[in-house]
């Protein structure tokens, strides 16, 4: 028995003398190490809202809201802190590998549920005839970006290319009530565009 | 004197698996022990139906906070078992890196808690403090303390950095002095001893009767452990050797998880030194219709996995079967015939979880008049050891509750 209170006495005397332990953590940050996986953000500039994030998430923490007004299509993309499980999943996954960053904050806390969540707004490209959703506008131009002069096989990716290049030029054709083969050099839904090229040509 | 009931449970939110304990006891002796299981039936099995196999992994790994690596480490041997891919060497020796320093934190936070049921809370600090050591370790490796989002089918999610190698086995270099420490407080302690061996004594035929696993079933002299009786991993590929006891009783199950702590310390410091280079990820494209059965020895013992895929890209049916399940049977044998507080330690000893044993409360079965409460009976069982210290001619009293 005496050699143990020996012993444990060295390492009272260790700890009485050695360094403190403990941090002072709310009164001084605590550092994280690199790597940390922490509250994941959206990058407004990189995330081209395509939603990859809201399918692999294994928690369905991310939403994913589309909102028409006045013919303005708006995709939201929100996610809750307090059901997140920090997986990183949705930085892994992100298409651009950028959209979602895990961030090192890691002091969540709050009394208030609602604030803790990050959303990013992006704008939507709608069907002209038909007002349904295509894609998001950055979405569709990191595709054409990424298929280079492919882009140009498909009037969806080459008309939106277009009009961000030089926005509002160019005449669009008359839209009538019906879709028209002429219809085909719009912006299209798929339905849209299928039966643009499909129903006229079994017609006539 | 008539018999009398004790319930110990059966729901607390901190323990992995809640259970209920009935002690029927008769004046300080017990008489036999009813174990009720199911109290938190989360519908994981269910809920893994629902998810996508990538996503399986994350909620396998919320079965137990502390056993965060091994329910995913046998969900990637049962998905591996049933897609025949062949995991590439680095991610083996990532995994295996995992899995040893998940067992030196939970059989810390294990070995803390016991010294605290003993009432030696200085070995609680202690064990408490040098378990920082793997957390900070496994925050490095994968960006988080628990629940490591490592595992995926045919790799690991994260590569561990080559340049930072040295300072991981300067870190856990760092343990070896502690280990020492705790196996010197525990071997050559009188109170220890006098309160651990010879109590909840289990023989090599009652583990084989209930089918325990792990460090309980080692304690009793049953050599079994999956890394080496169907080895995975990197396990095949470095040294070690496993522990075993000899008399099953509580001391035996100390030591033999502070020796194991040793052996896992060996595994990781040679896992690190011959990390190969390479891939970390086999690239699973699919999952073929079929099943498949993954098995890996988590700190508490044998954790089995099934799935069976109908080729879809979630599974048809998921099965999980964790060490506890089995291990916590045991306990009707060996509180048979000890003390109240006794039992409160030998609960503990198989590592179910501490949280039910501390709501321990005490009824009279015809009056249902309540005897002790959880604390209380924390407190009998240091009285216990306060009583024995005095017997054994040492009168200093031993410290409060932290």
């Amino acid at each position: 028995m005496r050699y143990p209170k020996i012993r444990e006495c060295g390492e009272a005397l260790r700890a009485l003398f050695g360094k403190r332990y403990t941090t002072r953590f709310p009164a001084v940050e605590a550092a994280v190490p690199e790597g940390f996986r922490g509250a994941p953000r959206f990058d407004e500039k990189e995330c081209v809202g395509c939603g990859a994030c809201a399918v692999v998430c294994p928690a369905k923490d991310i939403e994913v809201t589309d909102e028409i007004k006045d013919g303005k299509g708006t995709r939201r993309l929100t996610i809750h802190y307090d059901d997140c499980i920090f997986c990183a999943q949705c930085a892994r996954n992100c298409i651009t590998g950028k959209g979602v960053v895990m961030t090192k904050e890691f002091d969540l806390a709050t009394t208030d549920r609602g604030s803790v969540r990050d959303s990013v707004e992006k704008e939507l490209v709608l069907c002209e005839m038909c007002g349904e959703v295509i894609a998001a506008r950055d979405h569709l131009l990191w595709i054409a970006r990424r298929v280079g002069p492919a882009a140009y096989t498909n009037p969806t990716l080459m008309l939106t290319m277009l009009d961000a290049l030089s926005p509002g030029e160019g005449t669009a054709p008359e839209k009538g009530d019906e879709i028209r083969r002429g219809d085909r050099m719009r912006v299209l839904c798929p339905r849209c565009r299928r039966s643009s090229t499909l129903e006229f040509s079994l017609e006539k | 004197m008539s018999e009398r009931i004790i319930a110990i449970g059966p729901e607390h939110p901190l323990q992995e698996e809640p259970e209920c304990f009935k002690l029927h006891v008769e004046g300080e002796k017990v008489l036999s022990l009813d174990i009720q299981l199911g109290y938190n039936h989360r519908g994981v099995e269910k809920l893994a139906e629902s998810k996508s196999y990538d996503q399986i992994l994350f909620l396998m790994e919320r079965i137990c906070g502390i056993c965060s690596t091994s329910h995913p480490f046998a969900g990637v041997n049962a998905l591996e078992n049933l897609v025949g891919v062949e995991v590439p060497e680095r991610a083996k020796y990532i995994r295996s890196i995992l899995g040893e320093m998940e067992r030196i934190h939970s059989h810390l936070l294990w070995l803390g808690l016991a010294g605290h049921f003993m009432g030696y809370n200085t070995l609680f600090m202690w064990a408490w403090k040098t378990r920082e050591i793997v957390l900070d370790l496994l925050e490095r490796i994968s960006g988080n303390r628990q629940n490591y989002s490592m595992f995926k089918v045919g790799g690991v999610r994260r590569d561990v950095k080559d340049d930072e190698i040295p300072s991981y086995l300067k870190e856990l270099d760092r343990l070896l002095p502690a280990l020492d420490l705790f196996r010197g407080a525990v071997a050559d302690d009188p109170v220890v001893h006098a309160r651990t061996k010879g109590i909840g004594v289990l023989t090599a035929e009652d583990i084989r009767r209930f089918g325990a696993v792990g460090p309980t079933a080692r304690a009793s002299g049953v050599d079994i452990d999956v890394r080496r009786d169907d080895p995975y991993a990197a396990y095949s590929m470095v040294d070690w050797k496993v522990v075993t006891g000899t008399r099953g009783d509580v001391y035996d199950k100390v030591m033999v998880r502070i020796l194991e702590m040793y052996e896992s310390h060996a595994i990781i410091t040679q896992c690190l030194r011959k990390l190969p280079p390479g891939e970390i990820d086999a690239r699973v494209k699919e999952i073929p219709a079929g099943e498949g059965i993954g098995r890996h020895e988590a700190p508490r013992g044998e954790v089995m996995h099934y799935v069976r895929s109908d080729g879809t890209n979630r599974p048809a049916r998921y099965k999980v079967r964790a060490p506890s399940f089995m291990n916590v049977a045991t306990n009707t044998k060996a509180v048979v015939g000890q003390t109240i507080s006794d039992a409160t330690l030998i609960l503990a000893a198989v590592d179910p979880c501490y949280c039910c044993s501390e709501r321990v409360s005490a009824v009279e079965r015809r009056t249902g008049k309540r005897l002790w409460s959880g604390a209380e009976l924390v407190r009998l069982s240091q009285d216990a050891t306060r009583r024995l210290r005095a017997k054994m001619g040492f009168p200093h009293e031993i410290s409060k509750d932290p």
